[in-house]
């Protein structure tokens, strides 16, 4: 084969082929994406209906380095394409954190000394100092988008038996400051009482407001009431910065009692028993849910200054429940807002929620135009859900997971989003159809390789503000 | 040039036999292997991309990879021929030009390796998407939805790692290519202690260049998580190790080290 006066034929037809083959394939990759597209299926009712509603989403693999971008505008779908998800990868709302412990009071702090004892010293030079006593204080370390970090108190609480404190006493005790167990003493257990509070003191989004954040506290504790409170937190260098304030078995220490930056009281209404939530609106107004006493949901809008402009009626929420949850929605706009109302009736089963519902807002120059509250009956768990143009109707995305078979390790593969338009005063869907994902190749995570195989997920991008 | 291109046509011609029953084996372990993990229980419905990386099979192709790199030059030091290597050392060429040739057929080999893996993946996912589906028919009783061969290549490690999706990826995985040819080439062509430094410079700059392509994806996706002194020792080395291995080859075939 080949020929001896030109012997180097074969390498180039080789070396051509050769890179053929991968140009072709690369082009493919590039171009042929269409392949793996999301596809909107209509089931029932009419297509129209989408007119007016915009709804986007991303769908990418779990741990995959794609993604798929979808805008589903006035029935129209523009899907695009990226190798790499990044431009995506902080579209969603900022959330906040909240840890929760038990530390030594001041007043306390002398006879906690006294009681102290040390268990061991470890290899790398911490020494694991008890105590015990019979009041705490429940101290609450919270971050802020942007990294800064605020501790605020809570209430004192009285066991019956005494509590036992750690501190884990190191070298890093200085700049550990955000652990409660490096720092000081800080809860280890209490026998016969369980005094962790069940309900997060906070809603998990922050809210925008100004330059910064504000948080919503959900209920009572002390003389905090519920209700909006601008937050401010310092960073770690500034913490560790902080000079110490008290003495523990024998060292100077930052107390873990000590509260810092600063949680100032924006909005609280009088009546309020649960904050739900908050959101940022146009115009520089900020939105209020919350509960009163009778369980009726009411939300308020107040401007810049914290002065109330609006106050209206939501709904009724189930009495006596637990906790009370509202998220809200990814959105498009800052004139609209769409929280999901969770009731959770039993602490002991908290993903037990009965009745959701949805509430959707609107608001123009300082007034809500639409206030309205759905009950969201259907049994899939909604992703998203957007106002049409008119107001008078909300597109619900949820999620539909492959059914074809029955889940052998409890796993899901989301198959595609079931759509339904609902008017607002009540009456039935108007459209029903299906944004197909594409899951359902992934079913192998249902039968036996689950761990193998990557989960689709999908994000909804919200508007800037809110991701902070 | 016209010369270089000669030579290297026939370093070619000396290899190809070799080179034939390496990408048959390859092709032929390969198809064993995905059938193999398509049979798993415990692989069920997983789809090519998750059987590929299961076998083993970017490893395998790595190894597949370095070997055809390593084919290229029998005309260097052939023990059973060395009238061969005798006469290559003759040849009124420079010593440049020689190695050039080499470089240059270690370069094709390995990229019609690449070319190879990709049309393999691409055949076998129909067999392989076949016995999954009977499969599946078996142990649900009912059919299930087949895979999608472009999400399979997609997700796949052979897409990671062999098509770019960027021009900064293509210029990454183009030096990778010449710089495992240069270095593959030295290791044929030192001998004795020489051929074992060779080796360890390749193992060192492998490793480099493997973490520098990586290292871009992340830096994609996440921005930017190589310390820059990283970055610097991740790019100097592959980079002093291409240089030092052009002058030691250089001075080997000038001293006629591989005869």
């Amino acid at each position: 084969m080949g020929n001896k006066r030109h012997p180097a034929r074969g390498l180039v037809t080789l070396g051509a082929l050769a890179a053929l083959v991968c140009l072709a394939v690369t082009a493919w990759l590039h171009l042929g994406w269409r392949a793996t597209d999301v596809t909107l299926e209509d089931r029932s009712g009419d297509p129209g209906e989408l007119r007016g509603f915009t709804l986007q989403g991303v769908r990418r693999w779990s741990s995959g380095e794609s993604c798929l971008t979808f805008d589903l505008h006035d029935g129209y779908l523009d899907t695009e394409f990226f190798f790499d998800f990044s431009p995506f990868w902080t579209t969603t709302a900022a959330t906040h954190g909240c840890d929760v412990n038990y530390v030594v009071r001041p007043q306390d702090r002398a006879a906690a000394n006294a009681n102290a004892w040390e268990e061991l010293t470890a290899e790398d030079g911490s020494r694991f100092i008890h105590t015990s006593t019979n009041t705490v204080r429940r101290m609450y370390a919270m971050t802020l988008p942007g990294d800064t970090y605020l501790r605020v108190a809570g209430e004192d609480v009285t066991a019956e038996d005494p509590v036992e404190m750690l501190w884990i006493s190191g070298p890093y005790t200085a700049s550990a400051r955000l652990n409660f167990q490096n720092a000081d003493y800080s809860y280890w257990e209490s026998p016969g009482a369980d005094l962790y509070p069940q309900q997060s003191p906070t809603a998990k989004n922050p809210v925008p407001l100004g330059d910064g954040w504000a948080l919503c506290w959900k209920r009572q504790e002390g003389d905090r009431a519920p209700g909006l409170y601008r937050a401010s937190g310092l960073t770690v260098e500034e913490i560790n910065a902080l000079p110490t304030d008290g003495e523990a078995y024998g060292q100077e220490v930052l107390c873990n009692s000590t509260e810092f930056g600063t949680l100032e009281a924006f909005y609280c209404p009088a009546d309020a028993e649960v904050a739900l939530a908050g959101a940022s609106m146009a115009g520089g107004y900020t939105l209020l849910l919350y509960l009163d006493a009778q369980d009726t949901l009411w939300a308020d809008l107040v401007d810049e200054n914290g002065q109330r402009t609006d106050h209206r009626e939501v709904t009724q929420l189930p009495p006596d429940c637990e906790d009370y949850q509202a998220v809200l929605l990814a959105r498009t706009t800052d004139r609209d807002a769409v929280f999901t109302l969770e009731s959770v009736p039993d602490a002991d089963y908290w993903d037990k929620t009965i009745s959701p519902r949805l509430a959707a807002l609107r608001v123009e120059n300082g007034k809500f135009t639409v206030v309205e509250s759905l009950a969201d009956d259907s049994t899939f768990t909604t992703l998203a859900a957007v106002l049409n143009a008119e107001g008078d109707a909300l597109l619900i995305a949820g999620e539909h997971n492959f059914d074809g078979i029955t889940s052998e390790t409890g796993l899901q593969t989301l198959q595609g989003l079931d759509l339904r338009v609902q008017p607002l005063d009540g009456s039935a869907a108007t459209y029903q159809g299906r944004l197909n994902l594409g899951g359902e190749r992934e079913w192998g995570r249902l039968a036996g390789a689950s761990s193998r195989i990557m989960e689709r997920v999908v994000d909804f991008p919200t508007i800037q503000k809110d991701r902070g | 040039m016209k010369s270089i291109l000669s030579l290297a046509g026939w370093n070619w011609r000396l290899s190809r036999r070799a080179y034939g029953i390496l990408c048959i084996a390859f092709g032929a372990q390969q198809l064993a292997v995905l059938l193999w993990q398509a049979s798993r229980p415990a692989l069920l419905g997983a789809g090519l991309a998750v059987y590929y990386a299961e076998g083993f099979q970017p490893q395998a192709f790595a190894l597949a990879l370095l070997l055809a790199g390593l084919l290229a030059a029998p005309a260097a030091n052939d023990r059973q021929r060395a009238k061969c290597s005798y006469t290559w050392l003759t040849l009124p060429l420079p010593p440049g030009a020689r190695l050039a040739a080499h470089v240059l057929t270690a370069a094709v080999l390995e990229l019609g390796m690449v070319a190879w893996q990709l049309a393999l993946y691409l055949v076998y996912y129909f067999p392989v998407q076949a016995l999954e589906s009977a499969l599946a028919m078996d142990r649900m009783g009912t059919a299930m939805p087949a895979q999608n061969l472009y999400e399979q290549l997609l997700n796949s490690e052979v897409a990671h790692y062999l098509l770019p999706k960027r021009p900064r990826q293509l210029a990454l995985m183009v030096a990778i290519l010449l710089l495992s040819a240069l270095l593959l080439t030295c290791v044929r062509l030192h001998r004795g202690w020489r051929r074992g430094a060779a080796v360890v410079l390749g193992v060192v700059s492998g490793f480099c260049c493997l973490a520098l392509l990586e290292g871009e994806i992340d830096t994609t996706l996440y921005g930017s998580l190589i310390l820059s002194s990283t970055l610097l020792l991740l790019v100097a080395i592959p980079l002093a190790a291409a240089a030092f291995s052009i002058w030691w080859a250089l001075r080997a075939i000038r001293r006629a080290e591989p005869a």
